[in-house]
């Protein structure tokens, strides 16, 4: 038995901890405007706003409750479609979507107007590109988008009107929100229902992998221990020239970091590229390292950084790197009782060059096909005295590609470069699956991050 | 007039299947597929499913009582497989528990022993092995042997498109309740509740009389759910009538995805001839359609398959042959275009081929062939008020074509990393269904009496906005206001016999069949008003809610007309019927007109390509269409642009893949990708074609449900001509859909 807090309610639901949040919002609170369409957070008719407390201000999020187990609600404040829903009449969003027929089976449309609440209650930076963002994890089979860009533009133009300084209020004065958003907000307040439960089972972050790939076990698991948004398991600082990032920073909260941004100019771009809004907001950094994913967005990222990891288990903490740690297929050296308490890496000087390639089925919202990331140090002559190449979907685990990396030391970023440094690279790679196409995209991602390095590259090199 | 169901939709109130409050007792339903694509059934056990606790029963084919049959067209097809099982998903058993997880973790654990066989995994494999549903059929026009002689230029080669899966959001859902009465209420999610009542009672051996089948909505059916709700809802029904107990059914996706068909897969043949003023003089083709385990539809897709051969163009000589080959994937289905954009990809191939060799740009052959009026089809039918070079023009006009060209020549120029390609796509799509018999709808008009209007329809809504449509032609042809009417669900006690929602011809046929009983109705009303008002009936009008007589409003306004009329006990409701008139086909011959008419229109797409990445954005689609004179334009542009999404989908990065053994290996969103929002062209831009209304079409607009899906075979070729921009030496290639991979492969002739 728990109590859950939805739309404003102190609701007592009995499913299991472990229970997907949107099995219990249906089955057990009759709350169906919230829809199944995957169970597993590819298509965003779950999608639901959490609130939660953080000293004494409450922050916002949308995300696929298919993909949050029932324990990462408790001490929180869910929101469905319901509880959006104005008295007799269409919300500022809604009527948009009905005005621009942004609507036609409707079994999605739950979903989008969920997301682009949560972008009115969250943005600080009203652009109708960050609004696509915001509901680019939504998949809708009808209306090809184009009638629902048009809803997101009008109601884009109409918040740039938004005081930001007291937005709940002004949302509410603007019929974004029902007046009884207010209440919602008084019964976190005053709630005190514990954020996490310490106990000895799967140790469950973001779950966003988890609740795929284990869905059965976790539902019946009856005491996984939930971390996520545990406050001493975040954290994006640096000391030392170290940036420190914990275990429980979502991939949003890495996306809108000001240290990451500053040290990786493109780093909003790459990000965008790692799943949706509504997945970044539950993924964490700990997790998508920790599952041991051969083609993870964050670990590629973090092993070009030559990051290490800090652990922290029953019996004591210890320091591994991400190179040594992933030994197979979604195998880890990690134990299961430790967590992945933060990764540190060595701040990037300015003139050295990150950067993130990912070629996908498609574009945005899936996963690599083949995903990269190559860092470089050079001296003030241009000489590489660092490089890591750091490449995934290759195999049963990610790659860092040493020899590669080896081959560009000494070097100046030329078309020379590129070309030993390739004869090099495919040496080193025996791509299983797709192993003409995946050859190739090394060569191509392999060519991006030099050129990144070095505009002059030439992509003839390439014919 | 806005679709009337958005506002409860934008609310998350609308209910669907899965979303209606579960009746006392209810149990869950979850269904066992066989895990291999052929083989030979030696034994089911259940014994340790039946021992989790919550499990209540697991059925088998042994279990039906009625024929264990469900095929629409060809009986073929088993509702659980009994002695054999024919594709990986095939239904082998119905677990029920008294929760969805506990009949799904049980169903892990019935041990199946199955005799392993080799399956047929290629079209051409079984064509060759005669493994075919239906005999192979032809069309033909003129004389193809001797045309070949009056060619100058003959190409012939191979091309292929994969399938797609329907990937409507709701998944396929059934709610059977036993009744009074040994009768069932069935709720499904289906576009064809009549189908699904024949289903159900043909599996239980009860008359259809007995089955009652309600469809509020469906949430996106594109075809999925035409045939393919039926097995789910008698499975449902099959354990509801063991149990005495009401029995949901709702497919996960992964179910749902490995275990319906898709969207047919074809491999074809092709053979075009031109003169040497580029006029194609001949085209033979050879299309092996890849059917699948069972006919379901796949008969009638082949079929228009064949009817929409040479596309939006007129060859004097012509051979079409098709093949109906049986393999063993799931059945194959309807969805949206229905062989169609098959058919009208390889024409665009060939004629590409053409154009490539020839070292033209494709728009100089596609211009001077295009369909003139009264050309004939190679179904003996005319091209009649036939707009193919209207929509054209006018597309050359209001989007400057020749502009659009320049620029993107200029544009390649100018870079060397990014190409761009663009192409032009005429359309032409024939409406009604093939099957003849089909083209008949049927609607229940009650006016109650206070004056408000109940109608009930053949027609299942699934967002195309057909209800609102209807909503709007009974307005108009009663003279009242739209809120007077409320449309109820489809339900098979009210409607019955109803064709299923496909062909794009939902609106025309119930909607006509709803003015039909309207007018029924209203000829009753005029003469009770011309009773009370003592006038000539042929002088009165009823609109604007009232009564008008030679052109002026009277006093009798609606509600006090409708009062009258029930105390006069003249009947205020009707059973109205409509069927297409003039359409007929003979099979024997490969003759005849069955369409009531065609749809028309072109698309001009222009495509931007990374070269060095291989990927690409759809830049913009600029698209004339013809919906002859529209009522509900924000409803039918809603149809063009999700149409076209759905079409650069199936044409782009919607990629059916599977194991050598025959098992879909794209089987969960995270595998399968349908265009995001990031997918979908920058630009998107439609104009009405200027043309007039159709006689034969609800209120003169013509029918928009699948015409606009084809647009997107237009991505496919800008990608070829982007691609042949950035290497010069590049043969097309002509194997849908363009994935990242086949592009970046072919930038670099890997």
């Amino acid at each position: 038995m728990a109590t859950l807090i939805v739309n404003g309610q102190e609701r007592v639901v009995h499913s299991t901890l472990g229970t997907p949040l949107v099995n219990v919002l249906r089955d057990e609170l009759g709350l169906v405007g919230t829809k199944i369409g995957c169970l597993e957070g590819d298509c965003g008719a779950c999608a639901i706003i959490v609130g939660e407390k953080i000293n004494d201000e409450i922050k916002y999020c949308a995300l696929t409750s298919c993909l949050m187990p029932l324990g990462n609600a408790i001490g929180r404040s869910v929101i469905t479609i319901e509880g959006t829903n104005l008295d007799n009449r269409l919300s500022r969003i809604q009527k948009a979507f009905v005005d621009h027929n942004g609507i036609q089976c409707g079994f999605c449309t739950p979903g989008f107007i969920i997301s682009a609440i949560s972008f009115a209650l969250t943005s600080n930076e009203i652009t109708l590109d960050n609004m696509i963002n915001a509901v680019a994890g939504n998949i809708c089979r009808c209306t090809g988008y184009k009638s629902i860009e048009r809803a997101l533009d009008e109601i884009v133009n109409d918040l740039k009107r938004i005081d930001m300084k007291n937005r709940i209020n002004w949302l509410i004065n603007n019929e974004y929100l029902p007046e009884k958003f207010l209440g919602y907000e008084k019964q976190l307040k005053t709630n005190s229902a514990k954020t996490s439960y310490h106990n000895n089972g799967k140790i469950i972050a973001g779950g966003t992998d988890l609740l795929v790939q284990e869905e059965e076990a976790i539902r019946d698991g009856s005491h996984p221990r939930f971390i996520w948004g545990d406050p001493s398991l975040k954290t994006i600082r640096i000391e030392n020239a170290k940036c420190y990032i914990g275990g429980a920073t979502t991939v949003s909260e890495l996306y809108s970091s000001t240290i990451l941004n500053n040290m990786i100019p493109r780093f909003k771009q790459y990000l965008r590229l790692v799943s949706s809004t509504l997945i970044r907001n539950m993924a964490t950094v700990g997790g998508n390292i920790a599952n041991g994913s051969p083609i993870g967005d964050l670990s590629i990222m973090f092993q070009a950084l030559d990051a290490t990891l800090f652990l922290r288990g029953a019996q004591g903490t210890r320091e591994i790197a991400i190179k040594d740690f992933f030994t197979g297929y979604k195998k880890t050296a990690k134990q299961d009782d430790e967590i992945i308490e933060y990764i540190y890496f060595n701040t990037l000087r300015p003139n050295d060059n990150f950067s993130f390639e990912k070629i996908s089925k498609r574009t945005h919202l899936d996963m690599a096909t083949v995903n990269s990331c190559l860092k470089l140090s050079r001296n003030k002559q241009g000489i590489i005295e660092q490089a890591s190449f750091s490449v995934g979907g290759l195999g049963p685990t990610i790659r860092f590609m040493s020899e590669t990396s080896k081959a560009l030391l000494g070097k100046v970023v030329s078309d020379e470069t590129f070309i030993e440094a390739e004869r090099v690279a495919q040496k080193e790679i025996t791509p299983r699956s797709r192993p003409e196409y995946k050859r190739l995209l090394v060569r191509q991602q392999l060519f991006l991050h030099l050129k990144a390095a070095n505009d002059s590259l030439s992509s003839e090199v390439l014919r | 007039m806005k679709n009337i169901d958005s506002y409860a939709h934008a609310r998350g109130e609308s209910v669907y299947v899965c979303d209606m409050p579960l009746i006392n007792g209810t149990l869950h339903a979850s269904v066992l597929g066989s895990p291999l694509a052929k083989g030979n059934i030696k034994s089911i056990d259940t014994s340790e499913a039946l021992k989790i606790p919550g499990v209540i029963a697991v059925f088998t084919a042994k279990d039906i009582p009625g024929e264990n049959q469900i095929g629409s067209i060809i009986q073929d097809e088993p509702l659980l497989a009994e002695h054999e099982v024919d594709y990986v998903g095939m239904p082998i058993a119905v677990v029920v528990a008294e929760s969805e997880p506990i009949a799904k973790k049980a169903k892990k654990l019935i041990k199946l022993e199955i005799e392993k066989l080799t399956p047929i995994t290629d079209p051409r494999v079984a064509k060759k092995e005669n493994s075919l549903i239906v005999p192979s059929r032809t069309f033909k026009l003129g004389d193809i042997e001797t045309a070949w002689n009056q060619c100058s230029f003959v190409y012939e080669g191979r091309a292929e498109m994969g399938g797609q899966e329907h990937l409507y959001l709701e998944t396929q859902s059934a709610y059977a309740v036993p009744a009074e009465g040994g009768t069932f209420k069935i709720y499904s999610s289906t576009q064809a509740n009549w189908y699904v009542q024949k289903g159900v009672s043909k599996v239980l051996g009860l008359p259809l009389h007995k089955i009652e089948v309600d469809v509020v909505r469906i949430g996106g059916g594109f075809g999925g759910k035409e045939d393919q709700g039926t097995p789910w809802a008698s499975m449902a029904a099959l354990a509801a009538y063991k149990l005495n107990r009401p029995i949901r059914l709702i497919l996960r996706r992964e179910d749902d995805m490995k275990m319906t068909g898709k969207r047919h897969p074809y491999q074809f043949d092709y053979k075009i001839g031109l003169d040497k003023n580029k006029k194609i003089i001949a085209y033979q083709c050879e299309c092996f359609q890849d059917a699948g385990a069972s006919a379901d539809v796949s008969p009638a897709v082949m079929e228009r398959t064949l009817f929409h051969g040479c596309g939006s163009y007129f060859v004097p000589n012509v051979k079409i042959t098709t093949h109906c080959c049986r393999t063993n994937f799931p059945p194959h289905t309807a969805f949206r275009g229905f062989g169609a954009p098959q058919a009208m990809f390889l024409f665009e191939s060939a004629l590409n081929r053409a154009a490539n060799e020839l070292g033209v740009h494709p728009t100089e052959i596609q211009k001077i062939n295009l369909l003139k009026e009264g050309n004939e089809f190679p179904y003996g039918q005319k091209a009649l008020k036939c707009n193919a070079e209207k929509a054209w023009q006018q597309a050359d006009e209001s989007f400057n074509l020749k502009k659009q060209i320049v620029e993107v020549t200029k544009f390649n120029k100018e870079n060397n990393d990014y190409k761009k390609g663009i192409s032009v796509y005429p359309l032409c799509f024939g409406i009604s269904f093939t099957k003849t018999s089909l083209n008949q709808g049927r609607s229940l008009v009650h006016i109650y009496t206070d004056g408000s209007v109940s109608v009930s329809t053949g027609v299942i809504e699934m967002g195309q906005g057909v209800n609102t449509k209807i909503v709007e032609a009974a307005a108009k042809t009663l003279g009242i206001n739209v809120s007077r009417i409320n449309i109820t669900s489809t339900n098979t006690t009210r409607v019955a016999n109803a064709s299923p929602t496909a062909a794009s011809s939902g609106a025309d046929l119930n909607g006509k069949a709803t003015i039909n009983a309207c007018n029924e109705i209203k000829e009753k009303l005029i003469e009770i008003a011309s009773t009370i008002l003592k006038c000539d009936k042929s002088k009165i009008e009823i609109r604007d809610e009232s009564v008008w007589n030679e052109n002026t409003k009277t006093d009798l306004a609606w509600k006090e007309l409708i009062m009258a009329a029930y105390e006069a006990r003249v009947p205020i409701s009707a059973h109205g019927h409509y069927s297409t008139p003039k359409i007929h086909f003979d099979k024997s011959s490969e003759h005849g007109s069955p369409f009531a008419y065609h749809v028309y229109g072109t698309a001009i797409t222009t495509v931007k390509l990374d070269c060095i990445r291989g990927i690409y954005d759809v830049e913009s689609v600029h698209i004339i269409h013809d919906l002859g004179s529209t009522f509900n334009y924000d409803i039918d542009k809603g149809q063009i642009e999700g149409g076209l999404a759905q079409g650069i989908g199936l044409m782009s990065i919607e990629e059916l893949t599977f194991n050598p053994d025959g098992s879909l290996l794209s089987n969960s969103l995270s595998n399968y990708k349908v265009p995001d929002i990031y997918a979908i062209p920058k630009e998107c831009k439609v104009e009405p074609l200027r043309s007039g209304p159709d006689n034969l079409a609800l209120l003169g607009s013509k029918a928009v449900g699948e015409p606009p899906l084809m647009y997107g075979i237009g991505t496919y070729f800008a990608v070829q001509m982007a691609i042949k921009a950035y290497r010069p030496s590049y043969e097309l290639s002509f194997s849908a859909p363009a994935t990242y991979q086949k592009v970046l492969r072919a930038l670099y002739n890997r």
